[in-house]
């Protein structure tokens, strides 16, 4: 078998090694996360460009080695730089960078969330109105790819069907509970009737419509700080809600 | 303790496997050799070592390696005292040197990364926005690295030192000396086409 291979795919970071080179952390579409070594990827005019570096979707040429595989190229298929002319889209473009380089396992495929973040950069450049829909969607995609979907319907304990009033949630219990059984329940968070509408509907519309989704601020930092520690407490790493990632100092 | 190496020795390994750029493996190549180099040589490494420990600081306008208070750049009157240029880190100004820069400069130490966490309150840029106020800056040359992370703190100072009377350029980004046009990237190529420049061409008699 050959010892090369091509594959797509984003760099979610990088670190320098050694006076020239880079540790590149990739996440493709036939590999998933995988961490490669760019030679010379630090010297200006090297054979990479702006591949290895944020909102580049490129193609790969690996080497494999018994250590880590080499990057021997990089060729740009789509570039979304553009992000950094907008601050905050600049941030919630990386921002789903640090969900899937702290979330996902190494070596484990997952197209679709690669295809889901193309999206959301081009979403980011393109359209005008709010982002905060897509952050708290994709975060519910995230979780479902990693078998770890809340359940938002009916009562993890009870599995009474909730339709209306609030709810609490439990982020050990990996969802809902009714107000009957939340007494039985421990560290349960608030979740209004609103919110919990907001998340069914975020989860049903295809992801194309959900911009057209409206989420007031101060519902959107509860259920960003929710699905951050729901990420945090079920995925591989610890993860921040978007509006600590982004800083409340970066006034812009 | 690794692979039974006398303690003090294998110390000095772990020490220098901290070191960015050597691994595990250099770390001990290193420290054979030192354990064998001639006399005077460990010595001289560790006088030079304490030495700079001593000595060395951050100047404390620009930011850049000084023994002084006052970096030498900071305190040589020639230079131009109206153009600013601001660069990430301290080893980014020899570069400049090398290529004949003859004003000062100012050392963000760092850019903005919201994946490293971080803020604008984290690097020098406060100490930035001061020097603008207080000095007789008249250009300010961001001479970050063109990374995304890089090109998105020359976006946010240049929205910051828009309330100053300086004018901002950034160095340009693009085409690198040598190789075929075909075979840019499109990021690369595009950064070339915004920052092309008018050709002034001025033909005297023994041009033509
Ligand atoms: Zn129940
Ligand atoms: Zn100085």
């Amino acid at each position: 078998m050959s010892r090369y291979s091509l594959d797509e795919g984003i760099v979610l970071k990088t670190v320098d090694f050694g006076e020239i080179d880079r540790i590149v952390t990739l996440f493709t579409r036939k590999k998933g996360k995988v961490q490669a070594i760019a030679k010379g990827a630090r010297k200006m005019g090297n054979r990479f460009g702006a591949s290895l570096d944020f909102f580049s979707f490129s193609e790969f040429l690996l080497y494999a080695t018994r250590g880590m595989p080499l990057i021997v190229q990089g060729k740009i298929k789509k570039t979304f730089r553009d992000l950094v002319r907008i601050p905050l889209r600049w941030m919630a473009g990386e921002y789903v960078l640090l969900l899937v380089d702290r979330l996902f396992p190494f070596e484990r495929p997952e197209e679709k969330i690669l295809e889901e973040i193309l999206f959301l950069w081009e979403t980011f450049l393109r359209c005008g109105g709010s982002i905060q829909p897509l952050l708290l969607r994709f975060r519910l995609d995230v979780a479902r790819v990693l078998g770890v979907f809340p359940e938002l319907l009916e009562c993890v304990l009870c599995h009474r069907e909730l339709h209306s009033a609030c709810a609490s949630f439990s982020i050990s219990l990996g969802g809902i509970v009714c107000d009957t059984c939340a007494t039985k329940a421990q560290e349960l968070s608030f979740l209004s009737w609103q919110e919990l509408q907001l998340l069914r509907n975020l989860v049903d519309v295809p992801l194309g419509r959900v911009v057209q989704s409206r989420v007031n601020s101060q519902v959107f930092q509860s259920l960003d700080m929710l699905l951050s520690r729901y990420l945090s407490y079920h995925g591989e790493g610890r993860v921040p809600s978007f509006t600590s990632f982004a800083g409340c100092e970066f006034s812009w | 303790m690794q692979e039974g190496y006398p303690e003090s020795l294998d110390r000095v390994i772990r020490a220098l496997s901290k070191l960015p750029g050597i691994g595990p493996k250099t770390a001990q190549r290193l420290a054979f050799y030192l354990v064998k180099s001639p006399s005077g040589e460990l010595e001289e490494l560790l006088q030079a070592l304490a030495d700079m420990r001593r000595k060395i600081r951050f100047c404390a306008r620009c930011g850049f390696f000084s023994e002084e208070e006052l970096c030498r750049i900071c305190q040589d009157t020639s230079r131009d005292a109206h153009v600013l240029c601001v660069v990430e880190r301290p080893q980014d100004i020899f570069a400049l040197e090398r290529a004949g820069f003859k004003g000062r400069y100012h050392v963000l130490q760092g850019v903005l990364s919201p994946l490293a966490g971080v803020g604008p309150e984290h690097i020098r840029i406060p100490e930035l926005l001061k020097r603008i106020q207080e000095e007789s800056v008249r250009e300010v040359i961001l001479a970050l690295n063109p990374s995304v992370d890089g090109e998105a703190t020359a976006l946010y100072l240049a929205q910051k030192l828009s309330a100053f009377p300086v004018k901002v350029t950034l160095i340009a980004r693009g085409l690198p000396s040598g190789g075929d046009l075909e075979f840019a990237d499109e990021v690369t190529l595009a950064q070339a086409l915004e920052g092309r420049r008018e050709i002034r061409v001025s033909l005297g008699k023994e041009a033509l």
